[in-house]
């Protein structure tokens, strides 16, 4: 696939996403919310510390920050065992999934409060945009994460 | 100034010193305690883990020196300590002056209130540093060190827009350091199974210096002294300033929440 077309594929796929919005899900239907993390992004660091991930997110002003952390069982960390799962076609139409670099502060706000409540998972760029994107089994690597929004002190 | 009942055999306490004193010559099992701190908790505070972190803090020499200020009878200022909203959601405390008349007023945002146990005590430290510029500030009485001070938080005011910047650069190059130690004093205070833990897992070595200096640094991004040392470049595989401080920062958010 060239670039233009993984560009225009981009395109298409974050216009889908703009249609939705950061909410709550109360129908019991226990909707994923899928963070696609694009390594590549000048707001986007991601780190690998002590068997974990740690992805950091910035934004025009310098207090404030997102912060995702995925800490696998391995780590035997006292309060966090996060999943690592597999995601077809099917479970990523029934959840949101929202381009982290399209977030702004206030979104990841919201998304620290829905942690406590909800599952969040991450899904890499170059995962969720391979070339077997529209292959219909494809399963994608979703990262159970930790969401923190850091604001100004 | 209170008292603070260790054995409590009467109905109602005492509420000063001289009176908790006399209730002891008549036989009264009781432990007579000043409590220096001029620091009132509101109901929303008291009890909460804040409050048991704040407890602990009141017994690093550091922190009694930050909140010196406040302490006696006559203080001209006193601080109370509340958790809520604050003005700004995404903000993890807010200290308000609200006049010379008034108590500063200092809110932890009870959203953020989730976070790991030093990070509650580095917000905690950092408000009460906030307290203590609006006091040194403000006071009608300034001893030789508050008009130096005065002098010095001067040029910071003609340097930078906002007080909240004013106090922020002026904290980036007076106070990290202090902040740093007090941090580091009251670590294993909080819960000394976690500290061992946490210390276990990130720091086998022991927990360097940096680590508290790192965890003190944040919330002062942005300042002259942060985009100074921000921009100091290493060779690999030595760390630069920078990743030594987000490291830090990312292992603090994984400590424990308790303070036992």
């Amino acid at each position: 696939m060239t670039n233009i077309s993984n560009i225009l594929l981009s395109l298409l796929v974050s216009l889908i996403s703009l249609g939705s919005f950061i909410s709550e899900d109360c129908s019991g239907n226990n909707e994923k919310i899928i963070l696609i993390v694009n390594k590549d992004s000048k707001r986007i660091d991601v780190y690998d510390r002590n068997g974990s991930t740690s992805v950091w997110v910035s934004f025009g002003s310098p207090n404030l920050r997102a912060n995702l952390f995925h800490i696998p069982p391995e780590v035997n960390h006292w309060e966090y065992s996060h999943e690592k799962v597999e995601v077809g076609h099917l479970d990523l139409a029934k959840s949101q999934v929202l381009f982290a670099e399209n977030l702004d502060f206030m979104d990841w706000g919201d998304l620290e409060q829905l942690g406590k409540k909800q599952k969040i998972y991450m899904i890499l760029y170059e995962d969720y945009m391979s070339k077997e994107r529209f292959v219909w089994n494809k399963k994608f690597t979703a990262y159970e994460v930790w969401v923190t929004a850091d604001g100004p002190i | 100034m209170g008292i603070e009942e260790k054995s409590r055999k009467v109905k109602s306490g005492p509420t000063t010193l001289e009176d908790c004193g006399f209730l002891q010559m008549m036989g009264y099992d009781l432990e007579c305690v000043i409590d220096l701190f001029e620091i009132k908790k509101d109901s929303t505070f008291i009890g909460t883990t804040a409050d048991c972190i704040y407890e602990k803090l009141k017994s690093i020499d550091g922190f009694k020196d930050l909140a010196s200020g406040f302490e006696g009878l006559g203080t001209e200022f006193d601080v109370i300590l509340k958790i809520g909203a604050t003005q700004n959601a995404s903000a993890n405390g807010q200290a308000w002056w609200r006049g010379s008349n008034q108590p500063i007023e200092i809110t932890f945002n009870e959203i953020k209130m989730n976070r790991s146990a030093l990070e509650v005590a580095r917000t905690i430290v950092h408000e009460m540093v906030h307290a203590e510029l609006y006091r040194a500030i403000n006071t009608t009485n300034p001893t030789e060190k508050e008009l130096d001070f005065r002098e010095t938080f001067n040029t910071y005011v003609m340097m930078y827009r906002g007080s909240a910047d004013q106090q922020h650069n002026l904290m980036a190059d007076e106070w990290v350091t202090k902040m740093g130690e007090i941090l580091k004093d009251v670590h294993q205070m909080l819960d000394s199974d976690g500290y061992n833990t946490f210390k276990n897992v990130y720091y086998p070595n022991g927990i360097p210096d940096h680590f508290y200096k790192s965890v003190a640094w944040d919330g002062l991004q942005g300042t002259i002294a942060w985009n100074l040392m921000k921009n100091i470049t290493t060779t690999p595989p030595i760390k630069s300033p920078l990743e030594i401080i987000t490291q830090d920062i990312d292992n603090v958010k994984r400590g424990r929440k308790n303070c036992l």
